[in-house]
């Protein structure tokens, strides 16, 4: 198992979902073209057999409607065909562009961590609303066809006409994607008409709520029973807006619950994984390099270069688990040597320990004896004890 | 390599069935319609009843068979390409790991602060690699304004403007830079400026002995590097004998090789990063190689461990397996008591005995367990109090 396969899943699954749809959409098509000249020919054929010489203008009119409709039929066919290929492409391209992960090219391949850092960053602003963002470096990156920014378009849209307080376009987009979102046992749609009557309650149109109601609370199942009852009582209550439970069915935080859920939805048919790629690597990332030593107080020995001391991830890593140490790995602290049978360890009579090859560049600093550069004391080279690590 | 090379050969043959579905509709329809045309045509030619009749029947029929066979393609075989389709499906599932493996477990960025933290860190990232439009709309998006000022990217600025220039081969505003923080480099004993003279040198022989004479006035240059760098001094002045014949055929070819431009943008950023205090490779690209090469291994464990029902390795105080990270992300040091195998702290420190072997604190005090004042060392026959142990600072 390597990286790529963990990481590239949804890469190559997002553009096949969208084939999958294409295709059935091509295959309704192609039924309805394939009925409509089915009805046509059939009706030729009983006027064929009871024609005379006088319908032969009318038999030739309608042979001649069979015709052009045969025409459309084939433009429409050429479209269809076009746009499958397209997206086959699409994939294939992608496939492509995956191998070079294992290029023999170091050059090639540096450029492909490059990208995949790239795609990782804008699958992350996308997630995050940052629209601009994404699309300037999906621009100056070259990497537009490698990212699934057309799915999180869509999302958008939705997800202001829900901060608009409006359903419609949720519901229109539950419709479309009925089929896939009943298999994941979704409760968007009634979510979303729940809400509708919420709102109409609020306005006070307690008639249309009670219509409302009656059209779309069918067929539910016994936890959006209760929701249901839940919200029924905000038709007795209507003018008291005190209780405990109408405030929780009449605040703002379930629109940004809708929202939420849409994504999640939203998501999950598009094989999408619900964390971000960039979360799940730092995560292991961080985890892998985090050492006690970068939160200690006393013997914290600072490294520039330590990613978790940096300020930024030393918050962000708290809660991870430290790296796994079968070993001792020592390094030198002045110069970032590593200590081992060739720079043995020694320590200084303050307690701490250097590499015997930092000792003798310390010496050559500082006239033969050796300045502590943490504690800037100085001894000298007899004062200096060995260590053993084992 | 081979998960690509399976989906590949999917999608090929989709591509095939594909193209082959859609020339049969094509000709298909061809056919249909020319039938038809001159089904037109005749029948508009007829004037007798009798021939109308028979002829409109017979044709009519004919095509209605053909019409027929034309519908029942078209929709079967659409309707059989789905099994293919399906196949690519299979062979993505089958080859690649969906959701990361279960990996994602803990909600990492939890707080609007740390949210705040990890767009910083993007944007250091953009910044380091030249990215600048980009950092400026994450700023505008991420509502980072305050934190992302133009003094944070004032070096990242100019340090990609002299790498940029150098990898145009043209040395001087790097030369200039050098000249500026003179001081500091030769604080931190570093030749980059003499590396960069060397390149200019090298480029001017290269021109040929047409450049004779500014050759040696640039040589002039290397004067103040006399005491440290002479050997390499005299090599390159050495190579002056190749002037007129080129260096492609002499022993100094070596100058030529395009490993040397690499190199100096390499030494360069480090000298740079080390002048500024900054992480000589930014700090986003780290995590992300480390957790790169950390994944596969995690996500094996994780497999095993749903087995077992243990929790998630994320939720555990320390991972449940070494990861090799390589020498060069080795950042701290760390050591695992060879007794009780944890790892030091600040509240478990390393302790030396007298013997020169070091143990963890809390061995120290497990050892010293019967209340005796003399410990004996695990690895060798000394014997101490335990108050002469003595504590080290890696």
């Amino acid at each position: 198992m390597d990286d790529m396969k963990i990481i590239e899943h949804s890469t190559l699954k997002v553009p096949y979902e969208h084939l999958n749809k294409l295709y059935r959409n091509v295959h309704k098509t192609i039924d309805r073209d394939c009925s409509s000249i089915n009805q046509s020919m059939n009706q030729i054929d009983k006027l064929a057999k009871s024609a005379d010489l006088g319908q032969k203008s009318e038999l030739v009119a309608s042979l001649s409607s069979l015709v052009e409709k045969l025409h459309q039929v084939k433009k429409r066919s050429i479209e269809m065909r076009n746009q499958e290929k397209d997206l086959i492409e699409i994939l294939k391209k992608r496939v492509n562009n995956l191998k070079d992960h294992s290029s023999s090219d170091l050059a090639t391949r540096k450029l492909f961590f490059k990208n995949r850092l790239d795609r990782i960053l804008i699958d992350y602003f996308l997630r995050n609303s940052y629209y601009l963002s994404a699309e300037s470096l999906a621009e100056k990156a070259r990497l537009k066809q490698m990212t699934n920014i057309d799915v999180f378009l869509i999302e958008k849209e939705i997800c202001e006409s829900l901060e608009n307080r409006e359903t419609q376009r949720c519901l229109n987009w539950c419709i479309e994607n009925k089929s896939k979102l009943k298999k994941i046992n979704s409760n968007l749609e009634f979510t979303l008409r729940q809400q509708e009557f919420i709102e109409l309650v609020r306005e006070q149109k307690c008639l249309e709520a009670v219509h409302h109601a009656r059209k779309y609370f069918v067929n539910l199942n016994p936890d959006q029973l209760v929701d249901v009852q839940k919200s029924m009582v905000l038709l007795a209550y209507v003018k008291c807006s005190d209780s405990l439970c109408n405030q929780e069915l009449l605040s703002d935080s379930r629109w940004t619950y809708l929202i939420g859920l849409f994504k999640q939805e939203n998501y999950k048919i598009n094989q999408i994984p619900e964390q971000s790629a960039l979360e799940t690597i730092l995560q292991s990332g961080l985890s892998a390099l985090k050492t006690p030593t970068c939160y200690q107080k006393v013997t914290a020995v600072l490294n520039h270069n330590c990613p978790v001391c940096n300020p930024n991830f030393n918050q962000i890593a708290k809660p991870l688990p430290f790296a796994y140490c079968s070993n001792s790995k020592l390094i030198d602290a002045y110069t970032g040597e590593a200590i081992n049978e060739h720079n043995q360890p020694m320590m200084l009579p303050n307690g701490h320990v250097y590499g015997y090859n930092s000792l003798v560049k310390l010496m050559s600093e500082n006239d033969g004896k050796i300045r502590c550069p943490r504690s800037k004391e100085t001894f000298e080279y007899g004062e200096v004890q060995k260590v053993f690590i084992l | 390599m081979d998960s690509l090379v399976a989906v590949e050969k999917e999608i090929d043959k989709a591509l095939d069935l594909f193209e082959n579905f859609y020339d049969g509709v094509d000709q298909n329809l061809n056919k249909a319609i020319d039938h038809l045309v001159s089904i037109i045509n005749d029948l508009t030619k007829i004037e007798s009843e009798q021939t109308f009749k028979l002829s409109a029947d017979d044709s009519i029929s004919m095509c209605k068979e053909q019409v027929r066979e034309l519908i029942k393609h078209y929709s079967d075989k659409h309707k059989d390409l789905h099994a293919n389709i399906s196949k690519i499906g299979k062979a993505i599932d089958k080859n690649f790991v969906a959701d990361y493996g279960n990996m994602s477990h803990v909600n990492l960025i939890d707080t609007v602060e740390k949210k705040m933290h990890l767009n910083e860190a993007i944007c250091e990232h953009l910044l380091r690699s030249g990215h600048l439009e980009v950092c400026d709309t994450l700023v505008e998006e991420a509502g980072l304004v305050k934190k992302i000022d133009e003094d944070k990217k004032r070096p990242f600025v100019q340090m990609n403007y002299i790498l940029n220039k150098l990898k145009e081969k043209d040395v001087s505003p790097a030369l200039e830079w050098c000249q500026i923080n003179c001081k500091e480099l030769k604080a931190i004993s570093s030749n980059l400026e003499f590396k960069l003279h060397r390149l200019r040198f090298i480029q001017l022989i290269q021109q040929g002995p047409k450049a004779q004479l500014e050759v040696l006035k640039y040589s002039r240059n290397f004067t103040q590097f006399a005491n440290d760098c002479h050997k390499e001094i005299q090599r390159l002045m050495g190579s002056l004998i190749y002037l007129n014949s080129g260096l492609e055929n002499s022993p100094y070819s070596c100058y030529l090789g395009a490993e040397l431009w690499e190199e100096i943008e390499e030494e360069f950023t480090k000298n740079a990063c080390k002048l500024m205090d900054l992480p000589v490779e930014c700090p986003l690209d780290v995590c992300i190689n480390t957790g790169c090469r950390a994944l596969p291994a995690l996500v094996n464990i994780v497999q095993v461990m749903q087995q077992t029902q243990c929790g998630h390795i994320l939720s555990k105080d320390e991972l449940p397996i070494e990861i090799d990270v390589g020498q060069n992300y080795r950042f701290h040091s760390v050591f695992s008591c060879p007794i009780l195998r944890q790892q030091t702290t600040d509240s478990n420190p390393p302790m030396r005995l007298i013997c020169g072997h070091v143990i963890s604190k809390d061995a120290l005090t497990k050892l010293n367990n019967s209340g005796k004042n003399r410990i004996k060392c695990p690895y060798c026959p000394m014997e101490q109090a335990p108050g002469e142990a003595k504590q080290m600072l890696f």
